[in-house]
């Protein structure tokens, strides 16, 4: 009897052994994440948010749908009002005739793609100008921290209207680079949001470059280089990550708020802030063409935030909310 | 004259009937018409609309306050320059032209400033009018007006600091091609109430016609002078400043914002056939044309002057129709410019013509009740209209299916030298056009007709009046397509229809309406003669081949023939002036 309870005990601190087996980071990150029912959900969204985008070709063929910039007088009525949702137009038609269900799908193309873009740009002159900033101090610091200061105290909504407006002029500004659409939209949009990152990019890096192990390798002679590549920018994958996802939902409205203001994305393209839009004049008797791409902005808006809120936590358990 | 947004009416409306055409139908509206078969011209089946009370007589009362709302603002408030129908709406009421409309009748001039009808030479080329000599001008000025004062209102519309659209149309006066704004030696005035025109050519019929037109409203030359010195004129910068001879003046301006009019206390009703009957007149513009419109609907006092949108159109029709009038008015087209690649080739603008869906612009713009698909240019309130084929047209087959036809599209692309029937050119087509509903929409319309030939496309919608004033009105823009410019003709005389948006010589560097700027001396040729013919049935068969050459010839994507609707507040006496195709200030009353 002895033997088997010993046995017994035997396995169980093999057990209790592979149980704290070291996890790694990410491991450790991925558990946590996976417990958060309400981000896996959202991550879940916004997955079949990007396979839709990309399928929108596929989706519409199969659902036999029109193509969004097709028209179509016969979906009119004789005054030229849109019809509801039917089997032939399952979210109904735009003003235009258009299928709104096609339309919808190809503005999360426009949508992710602006955010996604934009977002990353941001991301990357943020981190290199936080970064530069917080780890010479100085005279660098300054400079760049004021450059930070100017450029979010700038009315870039302000800005972005006069650009669209003055370079939507003939065949537009500078010799045609600038005119509005799909780039002016991705740069304003950027250029809105990359100090956001940058600050606190700086803020952290102050803090870490005082670190005892930054001190170390410092003490054993590693270049600036290395010590930026391999000891601070490892440790600011956390806060890029959370805040990128914290931007990307701010870039999905600001997308949308330009093209609702008809500065962003041009016609005929499909973008939901442009055909939320156009519905305004006829929300009382067209609801659908207002309701369907104002609620996948909604969602997605919503997926994105709670997605970033769930990586937060996961990323940073200490941090109290 | 160029139309705002909303929709232009034409001139025969003496009976308020229209027909609307099927989908009239009472059970609850939209679904009825999902099947294809709603093209709209010639449907039979239509139920007979009965709106608003437009009638000159309907026992206004004197006295109250005129409120009237719009989306667009005024461009010109100078009888000299205004040219656009918001503009007119309020020179007419302040100003007097040597002849004038009732409100019902656009086909009969009758003297407004001068004392009777012209004296016209043999020849046709001599018109001499005596003017009363008992009108006089508002305060401070107080004085009579005289022969010399229209005489000044001529020569300013010549002078080029005085961008007038239509004077060398319509005033085709001895030595006015060479003014500067000097005299102009073919207007004499022999005494203070006579004055003398001498013409290059028989035109006297149309030359009477002409004279109801704003250009022709006495100008006192102390007051204007000074100002017509700079370029342009400030006359109008601000129009508070001017001498009225009207039944009101302008008392308050705030350009795209308000006016305020009230009684010119110099004008003498017993020299005027405008009954006048508001003391003041309140006029604010710039709403949203959709909340202008319902909030004019919901109104007891309310007049709309300009048209209001599709879906508010849909409202007033099914829920409030006696507040809503529908009067035939001019057509819309989408210009096409004949003198930058790609359109300055003919077959490039049949195939245009040709792959628009003409339908979709009907459509757009309200349906049945804003008009019919047009097949050509002279509208069904022409006399010419029926000897230039009436609705069907004249059968070219670019223009033969309203929803468009790709394959005759490509057989003109084909023919204009791309085998592959896809433009591959490298030309970007700049489609300029209104902001406002339904610009946006006709904006698309123009330009999937013409992605689908291949042609590249940038869009720029912006507000009306700088559509006309810096884009498609100013030569210098090379705007491609104009697809939201529109025309009422100045009289009721198909040479106002056409001469002035298609002869080559009515093209002026800014502020000009041949939107195309078509110069085909052919067709400038044809119009000289069908305007010198004086029999009628000639004349009509004369112009129904001005406007067969023109359709072939293709300058423009003819859209339709427009129907004017305006909206009214519930108890306000609106009367339509239907050569202007608007409320008419001076005939309205509050009560």
């Amino acid at each position: 009897m002895t033997g088997t309870i010993e046995f017994a005990r035997e396995s169980a601190t093999e057990t209790e052994v592979t149980g704290i087996e070291a996890r790694s980071p990410l491991e450790l990150f991925w558990r946590r994440l996976r417990d958060d029912r309400v981000s896996m959900a959202a991550l879940a969204f916004i997955v079949l948010l990007v396979l839709v985008a990309i399928a929108a070709p596929l989706i519409v063929k199969l659902v036999g749908a029109r193509p969004p910039n097709q028209q179509g007088t016969q979906y009119l009525d004789s005054f030229g009002s849109p019809t509801g949702p039917s089997s032939k137009n399952i979210f109904g038609v735009d003003e235009l005739g258009r299928d709104v269900f096609s339309r919808v799908l190809y503005g999360a193309r426009v949508s992710l793609e602006v955010a996604v873009v934009a977002t990353g740009v941001a991301v990357i002159i943020g981190v290199v100008v936080g970064m530069a900033a917080g780890f010479f101090r100085g005279w660098i610091d300054t400079v760049l921290s004021r450059i930070m200061d100017v450029v979010l105290a700038f009315p870039i909504l302000l800005l972005a209207i006069g650009l669209a407006s003055a370079c939507s002029l003939g065949r537009g500004c500078l010799g045609g680079t600038i005119k509005p659409g799909l780039p002016v939209l991705i740069i304003v949009i950027a250029l809105a949001s990359w100090p956001y990152i940058g600050r606190i990019i700086r803020g952290q890096v102050l803090s870490l470059r005082e670190k005892e192990f930054i001190e170390a390798s410092r003490s054993l002679g590693a270049s600036n280089s290395r010590i930026i590549f391999k000891e601070v920018l490892p440790n600011l994958v956390a806060p890029i990550i959370v805040y990128t996802t914290l931007v990307l939902p701010t870039n999905v409205l600001f997308e949308a708020a330009l093209s609702f203001l008809g500065v962003g994305v041009q016609p005929p393209t499909a973008s939901w802030g442009q055909m939320i839009a156009s519905a305004v004049p006829i929300f009382d008797s067209a609801w659908w063409y207002m309701v369907f791409p104002g609620v996948a902005l909604v969602l997605t808006v919503l997926a994105f935030n709670l997605v970033g809120d769930g990586l937060q936590d996961a990323l940073n358990p200490r941090s109290d909310r | 004259m160029r139309i705002p947004r909303a929709l232009p009416a034409a001139l025969l409306v003496s009976a308020t009937a229209l027909a609307v055409a099927a989908c009239g139908s009472s059970g609850g509206g939209s679904s009825s018409s999902t099947g294809g078969s709603s093209t709209s011209s010639s449907s039979s089946s239509g139920t007979t609309f009965k709106g608003a009370n437009i009638a000159v007589s309907q026992g206004q009362k004197k006295g109250g306050t005129l409120n009237l709302t719009s989306a667009e603002g005024w461009e010109h408030l100078d009888p000299g320059q205004g040219y656009f129908q918001i503009d007119y709406n309020v020179i007419y009421a302040v100003q007097r032209p040597l002849y004038g409309n009732m409100p019902d009748n656009g086909k009969k001039e009758i003297p407004d400033l001068a004392a009777g009808m012209p004296t016209i030479s043999k020849d046709g080329k001599t018109v001499t009018v005596h003017i009363k000599p008992n009108v006089k001008w508002s305060p401070p000025l107080n004085r009579t007006v005289t022969s010399d004062d229209v005489k000044y209102a001529f020569e300013r519309d010549f002078n080029p600091n005085v961008p007038n659209a239509y004077a060398s149309s319509y005033y085709p006066i001895v030595g006015s091609d060479k003014s500067k704004g000097g005299p102009i030696s073919g207007i004499q005035t022999p005494n203070k109430t006579t004055i003398v025109f001498h013409l290059t050519r028989n035109f006297g019929g149309t030359f009477v016609q002409s004279l109801t037109l704003p250009g022709s409203a006495a100008v006192p030359r102390e007051v204007a002078a000074s100002m017509d010195k700079k370029n342009p004129t400030v006359y109008d910068s601000d129009p508070t400043k001017q001498a009225f001879d009207g039944p009101y003046m302008i008392q308050s301006y705030n350009a795209g914002r308000s006016i305020t009019l009230v009684r010119n206390p110099n004008w003498d009703s017993s020299t005027d056939f405008r009954p006048a009957y508001a003391d003041k007149i309140v006029w604010k513009a710039g709403a949203d044309a959709n909340v202008a419109a319902r909030q004019t609907l919901d109104s007891p006092d309310l007049l709309m002057m300009d048209g209001p949108p599709a879906p508010v159109l849909k409202t007033a029709y099914q829920t409030k129709r006696s507040q809503l009038s529908v009067a035939p008015l001019g057509d819309y087209y989408a210009a096409l410019n004949t003198t930058v690649p790609p359109f300055n080739n003919v077959n490039l603008r049949r195939a245009a013509v040709a792959a628009a869906d003409r339908q979709a612009y009907l459509l757009a713009r309200g349906g049945t009740l804003v008009g019919t698909v047009a097949t050509h240019f002279l509208g069904p309130t022409d006399a010419a209209f029926n000897a230039a084929g009436g609705n069907n047209g004249f059968g070219f087959d670019f223009l033969k299916n309203p929803n468009g036809d790709l394959t005759v599209a490509k057989k003109y692309m084909k023919a204009a030298g791309y085998p592959s029937g896809k433009y591959t050119g490298n030309a970007n087509v700049l489609i300029v056009g209104s902001n406002s509903d339904p610009g946006p929409k006709e904006l698309q319309i123009v330009q999937a007709g013409l992605n689908s030939l291949g042609f590249k496309t940038t869009i720029k919608a912006v507000p009306q009046q700088t559509m006309y004033s810096k884009f498609c009105g100013y030569v210098k823009a090379h705007v491609n397509v104009c697809p939201t410019a529109g025309w009422i003709p100045d009289f009721s005389d198909a040479y106002a229809y056409l001469y002035v948006p298609f002869n080559g010589k009515a093209i002026i560097p800014v502020n000009n309406s041949n939107w195309s700027v078509l110069n085909d001396p052919k067709i400038n040729a044809a119009m000289d003669q069908a305007s010198a013919i004086t029999d009628p049935q000639k004349r009509i068969q004369a112009w129904a081949n001005v406007d067969k050459m023109l359709t072939s010839t293709a300058p423009a994507i003819p859209e339709i023939w427009a129907t004017n609707a305006l909206v009214k507040g519930s108890t306000v006496k609106g009367v339509l002036d239907t050569w202007n195709d608007d409320w008419d200030l001076s005939f309205s009353s509050p009560q």
